[in-house]
């Protein structure tokens, strides 16, 4: 990384990561544009990723005109994730322009898409919490646009039930913020003081939305099955490590021991982790098995993010390996859910050269020695001997068992997607941005100056080993199952907990007499039917207030209220 | 140099557009090229106003001359200066948009029934104009009563503009309204001039002291203001005279109107009067805008009219301006008014592209049942951004005007510990995301057949979008207007703060 | 209790009986001249307080706040009675049929 560059490059790079995609939008309003824009769109992360590449650690612009005092620039946080979310945006383009229809809905699918890429970079290099916060919302908002792309049934469906996700996110964060010290008045993310049980618990709750936290991961199915294949890029690969680093930037992490808040941490990020693998299993749809998968990787992540808690003097440690572990989990992923796209269109039928490439990736989530995955999990491990030792036994004997599940979750997604694989029709070739993916992938860590320890660890005789037998256990584990007949077993339904409680809200209703609600789909629309049953009581308030006579004595009250008030 | 700090631009800033309401009048051919130039003009005017207020702080002009007690004063100060600007810019933009709006003096003989309405909107809209930039100039308490009245007459003749039956009852209704209001206005200036012998609000404010007297006549002003704000319970008059007029005039009235007599009341209650107010009195006003909101709301989200909905939710959201009054008695300071005043303002500029969005989306699918709109987002895209940034503003999402003044609303009920508040402010968003997101929904749905052909003309759909995308501004460059507001005194010559026990 | 306090209950009294009768009738024209009422009474309220005055030459400000006024509901009645008119059909010139 070249500290040479001069003072205003960095600064340009920096401005131009958040604006390219937002002056691309705007430019799709000219009618003229729009085909151009639309097929120049996956460079708008370009900026970002040269940013991410040439900018120093520690460069920093000051906009102060904008919001209450804006800063932008990278930390070591901030240019961790740029990379991986830069490289995943540049895809996903990509993948957005083969699949355009070159219809009309193709303008608004991609001023979605730049707007969210904006508002993801945006969040990245945010080093105030105002801007982060409306970079966030605007990634939120834009990406409703995304997920109701198709207008199908399902589509709607994700979209309603991520719409309220998202609104009782903002709500939550919104409320956190004000809550949390020093957010208010000073610019700088910098918590100073102490911090309420209350914020903590807001800002784990808000961001969960978007990282699939336990129990509000619900939309994460929901939106990764219905949204096309780029938008699932997108939200698999970047967005997911949004909602991370919000609780890198929020969460009082490494301040002062929260021994509560640490376990409730290390128990939910345990249970996700092996919840996650458990209904994921139970998928037919690949994609929604990704979701699961991811659900139960951020397990892993919350898992380290608990150290910030448990032991705050080895803080630094801790985040430079959830650092590393995100930044490789959501390449993984995104090649992963690419690979989906590739075999839908029907571009890649047959081949092998994606047959074996999706096993990369694959098998480098199940942390495959001399893979990213695994110097990822080495850098994982590295963080348990700064638990506390009750706590570091349980550890040692659960990690493992993780990546035995997260393998078997990941040959039951390779079944699947292969046996969808049809016989060649025609000549096909594999799109070169897929396969940078994958070399990126597999090369990025070990020239990252980051994960430089957990790199050379991982190439230890005895790591080498302590990371091939869960893949090897996981590969024998997977043939038992299949011969078991694991494809009978039943589906758990997309959203697992949303079902139950849609059913509940149901039932709720069914006891107002006379009002059956139909079918879940249109759940918001009964909410707004049972407001009408209220109809005729609301008339005649209303009605009542508009009466002259009403009026009066209003009128009258009020005068004297406030004349004897001012007493 | 010295001609934009002698000059007296608060005078011309009132001249003008009632100057070019009567040249309008008499000139119907040229109305609408008349009133666009009066009110660039009259723009001018109030920059430089804005620029001598930048130099040399708070102003204040002796109407020919004469010094108060006998004469009548003018003052400005940023709180005033940033009301004529938005005036100022929003009647711009609404203007531009009423030159596509109403037909051609030369088309009158169509027999459209828009022809009596465009004859009538260009003066009537200039004498507004004017009224509301006496208002927010006069520091003298007979001269805000005839400014009300100014106002209120060219409003409720605008209402009426169409001629339809609805908006002519309407109408009459915000007409008697009216009268209630500024005749109790009267009575309680009365009851003060007999007590004290003034009119100008800075000597009103250093001699007034409570007494029966003095909460009586407070009691008739906020009580006649208030009936003319539109606060619950006395809304009632508002949803349908704001649904029935044609969309320029509901853009006006929505926007720049009902803030007039808020303004009224921010700057008596404390700039004249905080020595007369006190902590139950403020909670009350407070009440009321808290069931202000939940009341607009829910009746919003009920509608199945675009521009009932719309109207709705000006109740709801002029009620979270009256938030201010118990966050300022109790230590809210700058954090609570400005984030009062910078709501007005923001919900000034959203609203007025909400309405103007429906009027193209009227003029369009030839009504506004909003169920029956599904697939106009696709015919009419730009219309669609503008309502949605607009929403996003009135939601108070960020990044948007009313993002800032709901982020220091909420910060000054915290600081205060005014928890109630704070669920207030909340709830107050959420219930908004429920109507916002509705009135939005239709752009998503999928039309399987389009049935809207009526052309629009272009520079319909870019006001509305200007004025949305100013919304959206004023929420990423806030640091400006701030200052201006800051930089706001109280007529007896301290800050408005300091007055603040 | 002087002649001006007396002459200023007598206003009051006139602006609630107005008030009372624009809430309660029914009839528009009622209404308007029920609106007529009120004004009178606050204009009664401002004359007499013109009395007031130490020297004992009445004070000019009043007068001029009442012919003021006057301007004002002349147009606030003629505006009520145009509209009206336009509410009751036929009533106007312009209307043929």
């Amino acid at each position: 990384m070249t500290a040479y560059a001069p003072e205003f490059v960095p600064a340009l790079l920096i401005i131009l990561s958040v604006c390219l995609p937002l002056l691309l939008a705007s430019a799709l309003l000219m009618p003229a544009w729009r085909s151009a824009v639309i097929r120049v769109s996956p460079l708008a992360s370009l900026p970002g990723l040269l940013c991410s590449l040439a900018v120093p650690n520690g460069s920093m612009i000051d906009v102060p005109w904008l919001l209450l005092k804006s800063r932008f620039g990278l930390d070591e946080a901030a240019s961790a994730l740029l990379f991986s979310t830069a490289l995943i945006w540049w895809v996903a383009g990509v993948s957005a322009r083969q699949t355009a229809r070159r219809d009309s809905l193709d303008t608004q699918f991609f001023a979605f898409f730049l707007l969210a890429m904006s508002g993801n970079f945006g969040l990245v290099l945010a080093q105030d919490a105002l801007s982060f916060y409306l970079f966030f919302a605007l990634m939120s908002l834009a990406t409703y646009g995304l997920i109701v792309h198709r207008r199908d049934e399902g589509a709607l469906w994700a979209g309603r039930v991520y719409i309220c996700l998202v609104v009782f996110g903002e709500v939550a964060l919104f409320a956190a913020m004000v809550m949390l010290p020093g957010t208010v008045d000073s610019p700088d993310l910098v918590l100073d003081g102490k911090t309420s049980d209350l914020a903590i618990a807001l800002v784990l709750v808000a961001f969960g939305v978007k990282a699939g936290l336990l129990p509000v991961h619900v939309s994460l199915p929901l939106i990764y099955r219905a949204g096309p294949t780029s938008a699932g890029i997108a939200l698999a690969g970047a967005m997911l490590n949004a909602g991370l680093l919000g609780w890198l930037r929020f969460l009082p992490l490494g301040q002062e021991q929260l021994m509560g808040w640490g376990e409730i941490c290390l128990l939910a990020g345990l249970f996700a982790a092996f919840y996650g693998v458990a209904v994921g299993l139970t998928q037919r749809n690949p994609r929604v098995l990704l979701a699961y998968s991811s659900i139960s990787q951020m397990g892993l992540m919350i898992i380290i993010i608990s150290a910030g808690f448990i032991s705050p003097d080895t803080w630094p440690l801790a985040q430079a390996a959830v650092l590393v572990y995100a930044a490789h989990h959501s390449l993984a992923k995104g090649a992963l859910f690419y690979g989906i796209g590739l075999s839908e269109q029907g571009t890649t039928a047959g081949h092998r050269l994606w047959k074996f490439g999706l096993l990369l990736p694959a098998l480098s989530l199940g942390g495959l020695p001399l893979t990213s995955g695994a110097v990822a999990k080495m850098a994982l491990k590295s963080t348990v001997h700064t638990f506390p030792p009750g706590l570091q036994i349980w550890l040692e004997f659960l990690l493992p068992l993780a990546a035995v599940a997260t393998t078997l979750l990941m040959i039951r997604y390779l079944s699947l997607v292969w046996s969808h694989d049809r016989q060649p029709e025609q000549k096909s070739s594999i799109p070169w941005s897929w396969i940078v993916m994958l070399l990126t992938m597999t090369l990025f860590i070990w020239f990252w100056p980051l994960a430089d320890g957990s790199a050379s660890a991982s190439l230890e005789p005895g790591m080498l080993w302590n990371a091939l037998w869960p893949v090897v256990l996981a590969a024998s584990m997977w043939r038992a199952l299949h011969g078991f007949g694991w494809n009978r077993v039943m589906e758990v339904p997309a959203g697992d907990l949303l079902v139950p409680v849609v059913r509940i809200w149901h039932r709720l209703l069914d006891l107002v007499p006379k009002f059956r609600a139909p079918d879940y789909t249109t759940a918001p629309r009964t909410l707004r039917r049972g407001l009408r049953r209220l109809d005729p009581l609301w008339d005649k308030l209303e009605q009542g207030m508009a009466d002259w006579i009403f009026v009066g004595i209003s009128y009258l009250a009020l005068v004297l209220v406030l004349f004897i008030l001012f007493m | 140099m010295s001609l934009i700090l002698t000059v007296p631009w608060m005078a011309w800033s009132i001249l003008l557009p009632l100057g070019g309401a009567v040249a309008t009048f008499l000139s119907r051919r040229y109305a609408s090229r008349l009133t666009l130039l009066f009110g660039m003009a009259t723009a001018v005017c109030v920059g430089a106003l804005g620029w001598q207020l930048a130099l040399k702080g708070p102003q204040r002009h002796h109407i020919g001359g004469w010094q108060v007690p006998v004469g009548i004063d003018l003052y400005a100060d940023g709180l005033a200066v940033l009301m004529l600007a938005v005036t100022a810019l929003v009647g711009l933009l609404i203007s531009f948009y009423a030159t596509a709006y109403f037909p051609k003096a030369g088309q009158e003989e169509t027999g459209d029934q828009n022809v009596a309405s465009s004859v009538y909107f260009w003066p009537l809209w200039l004498f507004l104009w004017g009224a509301l930039n006496a208002l927010f100039l006069s520091a003298d308490l007979f001269n805000i009563y005839v400014t009300l009245e100014l106002l209120g007459l060219s409003a409720v003749a605008l209402s009426g503009l169409s001629g339809k039956a609805e908006a002519l009852s309407a109408a009459m209704r915000y007409l008697f309204v009216s009268m209630i209001g500024s005749l109790s206005y009267l009575l309680g200036v009365a009851l003060l001039y007999n007590m004290y012998g003034v009119l100008d609000l800075g000597l009103l404010a250093s001699e007034v002291r409570p007494g029966p007297t003095s909460q009586a006549a407070l009691a008739l002003i906020t009580v006649g203001l208030a009936l003319k704000t539109a606060l619950f319970p006395f809304h009632f008059w508002l949803p349908p005279a704001h649904a029935n007029a044609p969309a320029p005039v509901s853009a006006l009235l929505s926007a720049l109107v009902v803030k007039a007599s808020f303004y009224l009341l921010l700057r008596l209650w404390l700039g004249v009067f905080p020595t007369v107010i006190n902590t139950t009195a403020v909670d009350l006003l407070g009440f009321l805008g808290a069931l202000a909101i939940i009341w607009g709301s829910i009746q919003a989200f009920r509608q199945r009219r675009l521009k009932l909905l719309v109207a709705y939710s000006t109740v709801a959201q002029l009620g979270y301006l009256f938030l201010v009054f118990p966050l300022v008695l109790r230590g809210g300071d700058f954090t609570a008014w400005g984030g009062s005043a910078y709501l007005a303002v923001s919900h000034a500029f959203a609203k007025a592209s909400i309405f103007l969005a429906s009027g193209i989306i009227m003029h369009v699918a030839g009504h506004d049942r909003i169920d029956e709109l599904a697939g106009i987002g696709q015919r009419l895209p730009v219309t669609m951004f503008a309502l949605a940034l607009a929403g996003v503003s009135l939601l108070g999402l960020p990044p948007s005007g009313g993002f800032i003044a709901k982020w220091m609303l909420l910060n000054a009920a915290l600081i205060t510990g005014q928890w109630w508040l704070v669920a207030v402010i909340i709830l107050g968003g959420l219930l908004a995301a429920g109507y916002v997101f509705r009135m939005l929904a239709h752009s998503f749905t999928p039309a399987t057949w389009i049935s809207f052909e009526q052309p629009v003309a272009r520079r319909m759909e870019w006001s509305a979008f200007a004025l949305a995308a100013v919304a959206i501004a004023l929420g990423l460059v806030a640091e400006p207007p701030l200052t201006l507001l800051q930089s706001s005194t109280s007529f007896a010559g301290p800050g408005l703060r300091e007055m603040i026990p | 209790m002087s002649n001006a306090h007396l002459y200023m209950l007598g206003g009051v009294c006139l602006f609630t009986l107005g008030t009372y009768a624009l809430l309660t009738k029914t009839q528009l024209l009622r209404k308007i001249l029920a609106a007529n009422v009120m004004g009178s009474g606050v204009f009664l309220v401002l004359i007499a307080g013109a009395y007031r005055s130490p020297s004992g030459l009445p004070d000019p400000v009043p007068h001029a706040m009442v012919l003021t006024g006057i301007v004002v509901a002349i147009s606030m009645t003629a505006l009520a009675l145009v509209l009206l008119g336009r509410m009751v059909p036929g009533s106007r010139k312009g209307d043929k049929e």
